[in-house]
């Protein structure tokens, strides 16, 4: 698939693109991009535009990106659920594979290699899982 | 045999992390750099080794003399052990020495390797290997982008560190501005180990710390990065320096601190913080952490000064505070040779703080230029008629209140005329001066 020039290898941190031309992204392959989002709450943002489909993100960051369905990933790419904890630091959700269920789950500190160097708690039950099960919306 | 001191890497964002991406020149017999090339000189995916040696033969063969020096990453491989080996010796197009044993104790068959070609991207199991004294280079071809957390604990010395260093088109070409690589870390903390130097970069970053070396032990240094934490979360850093130093380096957070500086003893060198809720901010228990040259623009506090702060030479310009002093009670903060301009408070101290000091400072369009602070000797009240403030010109022009208005060396025996300005810019304007009132203290 034809490489997309405009959109690899660049910083758009925070950006969205949910405005511009599905047809800059179609068909292409986006390699090495950051598109990392911020979020306070258990969302994946959407950034791209309607009816983009069929992009390949190689190497990229996809943090908190609602991926479209068409698209997927390859190489390094990270598309985590990420969310700031009420102890300051970012936490990556997802759902216990170990229990049957849709909802979300905080699982382990985004820097876990961090956290236990500094030996800092790592045990997401700190953390009131009243507060975070949410259903699964994607 | 390893991965010798005298390694040096390429980083390339357009290559691939598959590649060698070393070249070492202390080899005897060092061929042609191939680590400076986005794709591999060389791929096998019929690498053999016989256990106990060091020994690398491929049947497809493609080695040539002018591959010694140069790194295999043998990737994957029945019994072998992953990771970057130097070629050592050529014997012919199938077979080559490298530095070690890459084998897990069996011998190894079936074995994919990339002699040559750049790395692409920093990762935390690729910067652990590096032997300490390499040089990394990264090459500005579009942003590098960090996909895992980097927290390294491979640690240089004193006498040989660890230099990452990028350009833009030609090794050493120490680029500026837009020119400098960029590094993007999203909410990944990039954190390297003790005594590692980083210049010319652009770092951007909504993780907690920023850029950031070891806590304890780091004796690192910034020089020419701009970062910018642009979290909706606050008090992230964007540089969080610990035993270490920051020359010429541009800091913005939007909710945090664009400077923090965790441990002592720190410096801070002609650093510009601004559009941030704190420019520079010291850990309120450190020693011994020093601001020279530093301007603090359009943040809610420009300084935030701990226990034993010196600011020299610096400017506080369009923030709420310009500086803030709460030393704890324990030590002593010196404000000298600086401007105070266009804050709603020039210096605030939490009261009693009779050893904090200033000396030979401006102060200009303050809404109040000091609270529980004493101007001390050498203040002066004037405009400092800085060139286009807003623009991020602080130069100041002919007849600016801080030009000669800074110490008078003759008081300590010296002779000549110094004319020592207030502020960063030094430029000497010699029909300056006369700006406000000024008086000397006797040293």
């Amino acid at each position: 698939m034809m490489i997309n020039e405009k959109y690899s290898f660049k910083d758009f941190t925070g950006m969205s693109f949910i405005e511009n031309d599905p047809d800059e992204f179609s068909d292409s392959t986006i390699k090495g991009a950051c598109f990392s989002q911020e979020s306070n709450d258990d969302t994946l943002k959407s950034i791209f535009p309607v009816g983009m489909q069929n992009v390949v993100f190689e190497n990229c960051n996809l943090d908190n990106v609602l991926l479209p369905k068409t698209c997927t990933i390859s190489g390094s790419t990270s598309n985590r659920n990420i969310r700031i904890m009420p102890d300051g630091n970012d936490w990556v959700l997802g759902t216990n594979k170990y229990v049957l269920s849709n909802r979300l789950v905080v699982l382990e500190p985004v820097n876990k290699k961090s956290f236990i160097k500094e030996n800092r708690n790592i045990d997401p039950a700190q953390f009131e899982l009243g507060d975070i099960e949410i259903e699964v919306s994607k | 045999m390893a991965i010798l001191a005298t390694a040096v890497w390429e980083f390339d964002p357009g290559a691939s992390n598959n590649n060698g991406g070393g070249y070492d020149a202390g080899i005897s017999g060092a061929g042609a750099d191939y680590s400076q090339q986005t794709t591999a000189q060389l791929a096998l995916t019929d690498l053999a080794m016989t256990t106990g040696g060091a020994t690398l033969t491929s049947a497809t063969g493609g080695f040539t003399s002018a591959m010694i020096g140069n790194c295999i990453q043998i990737t994957a491989g029945t019994n072998f052990t992953a990771g970057f080996y130097f070629i050592t010796a050529y014997t012919d197009t199938n077979t080559v020495t490298i530095d070690r044993d890459a084998t897990t104790g069996s011998n190894g068959s079936a074995g994919t390797g990339n002699v040559g070609g750049s790395l692409a991207a920093f990762t935390d199991a690729i910067l652990e290997i590096f032997t300490a004294g390499n040089k990394l280079w990264v090459r500005n071809n579009g942003t590098m982008t960090i996909t895992a957390t980097i927290d390294i604990s491979n640690a240089g010395t004193a006498t040989a560190p660890f230099v990452v260093e990028g350009y833009n088109s030609t090794r050493g070409d120490a680029p500026t501005l837009a020119n400098r690589p960029t590094i993007a870390a999203g909410a990944n903390r990039v954190k390297f180990g003790a005594f590692w130097i980083l210049k010319h970069f652009i770092f951007t970053t909504t993780e907690g710390i920023g850029l950031s070396a070891d806590f304890s032990n780091s004796y690192n240094y910034f020089y020419n990065i701009k970062s910018t934490n642009s979290s909706g979360s606050g008090n992230r850093d964007a540089f969080y320096i610990a035993k270490g130093h920051a020359f010429l380096c541009e800091g913005i957070s939007t909710l945090g601190r664009a400077f923090f500086i965790s441990a002592f003893p720190s410096s801070v060198s002609w650093c510009y913080a601004h559009d941030s809720a704190s420019g520079f901010e010291c850990d309120a228990t450190s020693d011994t952490v020093s601001f020279t040259g530093c301007i603090a623009d359009t943040c809610t506090t420009g300084f935030v000064l701990g226990r034993v702060s010196t600011v020299l030479n610096s400017i506080a310009y369009n923030n709420t505070t310009g500086m803030s002093i709460d030393p704890g009670g324990e030590g002593n903060v010196f404000i000298t040779n600086s401007i105070l301009s266009d804050n709603t408070t020039g210096i605030s101290a939490v009261a009693d703080q009779d050893n904090s000091t200033g000396f030979h400072n401006l102060y200009y369009n303050n809404t109040s230029d000091v609270s529980n602070f004493t101007k001390g000797a050498g203040a002066v009240s004037g405009n400092p008629n800085f060139t286009d403030a807003a623009n991020g010109d602080f130069t100041c022009t002919t007849g600016g209140a801080g030009i000669d208005a800074g110490p008078d060396l003759t008081l300590v025996g010296l002779t000549g005329s110094y004319k020592w300005n207030i502020g960063v810019d030094q430029d000497d304007l010699s029909a300056g001066g006369g700006g406000g009132t000024v008086s000397y203290i006797s040293v």
